[in-house]
C-alpha cells in the first residue's frame, strides 16, 4: 500500500499543484541558476545542475540571490518551464513575488519537507489550505 | 493582516487591475513576514529601467501595467538606464537598444514615473525625510536613505516596488518596524580614513566580513561628507547584501554607541586598521598587470563635488590616446558642470561626461562592442560587478589621483 503523509505550511502564493517532487538540499537562484528557455539548472556544482525543474514540484530551503530572481520566474512561467509549485522552508521575498506574477503557487513548512519528500514522490500543494499531500514512491 | 477599505477596493479589483495585482503582490509579501498592516509611502524609486537589468518579461509586464491603465500613486523615479541618449550614436551604442530603452521609459512615464535615470536620486532632489516610509531599489541607493537620511525602506525587487508605487503602500515589516533598524555589530575603525575611496575600501570589508550577520556600527569615524557615505554604503551593500549602518556621531539614529546598539551587546567586534585596510584594497585590485583601456569614475553616480575634484585633477592634462575615461553622472549634475565650468576642464583634457548609466547597465553586445578589456576604477561596487557583468573584463582600483596618473600615462604603476 502506498504510504500518505501530510505536512502544514503557510500560503505564500495561493493555488493548488500537483506533480512528482524534485527536492533539492540548497537554497536556489533561479536568475543564473536556471536556463529560463529550458528549465535546466545551469549552475556549476549546484545540485539541479543538468536537472529539469518543469512542471516538477520544487522542494527546497529558501531562495538566494539577485533581485532579478523574480524576473526569471514570471518569464518561465511565461516560456511554460516553470516549476508547478515551490516548497521552501524559509520565504524568499523575491521568489514570492515572481510566483505571483507567473502564478505559480508556493507554501512555506517548517515540517522538514527537504528531508521528508523525496525526488519522484508525487506530491499535492493546496495552498489556501496549507496543506502538502506526500504519497510516497 | 489589516487592511484599509481603499485597500480592500484595490485587492478586490474595483480599482482595476494594476492596482489589483499591486495589492495581491503586497498581500502575500505582508502574510509571508507576518506583517500586521500596510504602511503608506511618500515615493518609489524603480530600478531594472535599463533594458540590460530588466530582462524581457519585466519589460512585458511594465507594458502590461500600462496598457491596462496603471498610475503611480506616490513620486516615483528612475534608476539607470542602458546609454547616454545625447551621445548615443557618438558612443557608438546599438539603435536597437535605443528603441527597447525608449520604449521602456516611455512605459513607466506613461504610469507617472519622473525621468531622473540615476542610481542617486537623493541627489536630484528625491529625498524622504527622516522616519518617512517609501520602497526603494537600487542596493546603494537602499542603504544610503536608510543609514544616512533615516528613511525607510526595504530591499525592493521591480515588481514589488513598482506594486508599491501602484497602491501607495508597502506591507509594514523589515526596515519599516523600528526594532529591526538596531545595529548589532561593530566595526571599530582605527586607521584615518583620508580620502572618499578610503570609505570604499571599507565599506567593502564591512560587508564582506561583517554585515550578512547583522547591521553594522561604525566606531571612530567622528566626520564624513555625502560622498563618503555613498560610497561605504554602495560597497557594503554589494559585498554583504545589506540595507543599513550606522556610524556613532554621524548618521541619525546613532547618536551614542548605545543608541545603536540598542544598549544590547554586540554579536560581534571587528578591527579595522592599516593592515585590513592594506589586505582589502589588494583583493580589489585584482588585475596585477600595467595594462588598461577603460577607466570608470562615477559609481555610485558621480556627484557635483565629486566633479569638481576630477576636473581639478584633469586641469591642464591630456588623456592618453589608447585609453577612454568616462564620468557617470546624471544629466542635470552634467548640466551644472557645464555651467560651473567643471565640463569644459573634463572633456578639454580628453575624458568624457557619460549621462544616465554605467558599465553594468549597458548590453552585453555593447560592451563586446567596445572592446574593452580592463577598467580602472575607485569604486569598490565595480571591481565586484564588472568581471563578471562586463564579459570578463579586469579591475584595477585606485583613488581619482592613481586613475588621472594612469590615464595620462596609459599604464597602471
Amino acid at each position: 500500500m502506498l504510504k500518505t503523509i501530510t505536512l502544514h505550511g503557510k500560503k505564500l502564493v495561493g493555488g493548488k499543484a500537483k506533480g512528482e517532487a524534485l527536492v533539492c538540499p540548497e537554497p536556489i537562484a533561479f536568475y543564473g541558476g536556471i536556463d529560463p528557455d529550458t528549465g535546466v539548472g545551469v549552475e556549476p556544482n549546484h545540485a539541479l545542475e543538468g536537472i529539469c525543474v518543469t512542471d516538477k514540484i520544487l522542494v527546497y530551503p529558501t531562495g538566494k540571490g539577485s533581485t532579478a530572481n523574480c524576473n526569471y520566474l514570471y518569464d518561465m512561467s511565461f516560456k511554460k518551464t516553470a516549476p508547478a509549485a515551490l516548497i521552501m522552508v524559509e520565504p524568499d521575498p523575491i521568489q514570492i513575488v515572481g510566483s505571483i506574477m507567473g502564478k505559480i503557487p508556493v507554501i512555506s513548512s517548517k515540517e522538514n519537507p527537504v528531508e521528508t519528500i523525496s525526488t519522484g514522490d508525487f506530491v499535492e500543494v493546496d495552498s489556501d489550505n496549507g496543506t502538502i499531500t506526500v504519497t510516497k514512491k | 493582516m489589516f487592511l484599509t477599505d481603499e485597500q480592500k477596493f484595490m485587492l478586490e479589483g474595483k480599482m482595476g487591475y494594476p492596482a489589483q495585482l499591486g495589492m495581491e503582490i503586497n498581500v502575500a509579501l505582508g502574510e509571508a513576514f507576518d506583517a500586521e498592516k500596510m504602511v503608506r509611502i511618500t515615493g518609489a524609486h524603480l530600478g531594472g529601467i535599463s533594458i540590460r537589468s530588466a530582462e524581457s518579461a519585466i519589460m512585458r509586464f511594465v507594458h502590461e501595467l500600462a496598457d491596462k491603465g496603471g498610475k503611480f500613486k506616490v513620486f516615483t523615479t528612475t534608476n539607470i538606464i542602458c546609454g547616454d541618449l545625447n551621445q548615443w550614436d557618438k558612443l557608438g551604442m546599438l539603435p536597437d537598444d535605443r528603441i527597447q530603452q525608449e520604449g521602456m521609459m516611455e512605459a513607466i512615464t506613461r504610469m507617472g514615473a519622473t525621468i531622473m535615470n540615476t542610481c542617486t536620486p537623493y541627489n536630484l532632489g528625491h529625498v524622504p525625510r527622516f522616519g518617512e516610509h517609501v520602497a526603494w531599489m537600487e542596493s546603494s541607493a537602499i542603504i544610503y536613505l536608510n543609514s544616512v537620511l533615516g528613511a525607510c525602506t526595504n530591499r525592493e525587487g521591480q515588481p514589488s516596488a513598482i506594486a508599491a508605487a501602484l497602491t501607495g503602500c508597502v506591507p509594514e515589516y523589515g526596515f519599516h518596524l523600528k526594532e529591526n533598524r538596531h545595529g548589532s555589530i561593530v566595526i571599530n575603525v582605527t586607521c584615518p580614513l583620508k580620502e572618499t575611496f578610503d570609505f570604499s575600501t571599507l565599506g567593502y570589508f564591512a560587508g564582506r566580513d561583517a554585515a550578512r550577520k547583522g547591521i553594522v556600527v561604525f566606531a571612530g569615524i567622528d566626520w564624513a561628507t555625502n560622498d563618503d557615505l555613498k560610497h561605504l554604503g554602495a560597497a557594503m551593500a554589494t559585498s554583504g547584501c545589506t540595507a543599513m549602518y550606522h556610524i556613532v556621531g554621524v548618521t541619525p539614529e546613532a547618536p551614542t554607541l548605545e543608541a545603536a546598539l540598542n544598549s544590547t551587546a554586540p554579536e560581534l567586534e571587528l578591527e579595522y586598521g592599516e593592515k585590513e585596510k592594506k589586505e582589502t584594497e589588494e583583493f580589489l585590485n585584482r588585475d596585477k598587470t600595467t595594462n588598461l583601456d577603460w577607466i570608470q569614475i562615477g559609481c555610485p553616480h558621480a556627484s557635483i563635488q565629486e566633479l569638481e575634484q576630477v576636473a581639478a585633477a584633469l586641469k591642464g592634462k591630456k588623456v592618453n590616446p589608447k585609453i577612454s575615461m568616462w564620468i557617470n553622472t546624471p544629466q542635470p549634475i552634467i548640466m551644472m558642470a557645464e555651467r560651473l565650468g567643471y565640463a569644459d576642464t573634463i572633456t578639454e583634457a580628453g575624458a568624457l561626461l557619460v549621462a544616465d548609466t554605467c558599465p553594468i547597465n549597458m548590453t552585453i553586445p555593447y560592451l563586446q562592442k567596445t572592446g574593452f578589456h580592463s577598467v580602472a576604477t575607485n569604486s569598490a561596487k565595480q571591481c565586484f560587478y564588472i568581471p563578471g557583468m562586463c564579459c570578463g573584463m579586469t579591475t584595477h582600483y585606485g583613488n581619482i589621483e592613481k586613475l588621472v596618473d594612469a590615464a595620462v600615462n596609459g599604464e597602471w604603476r
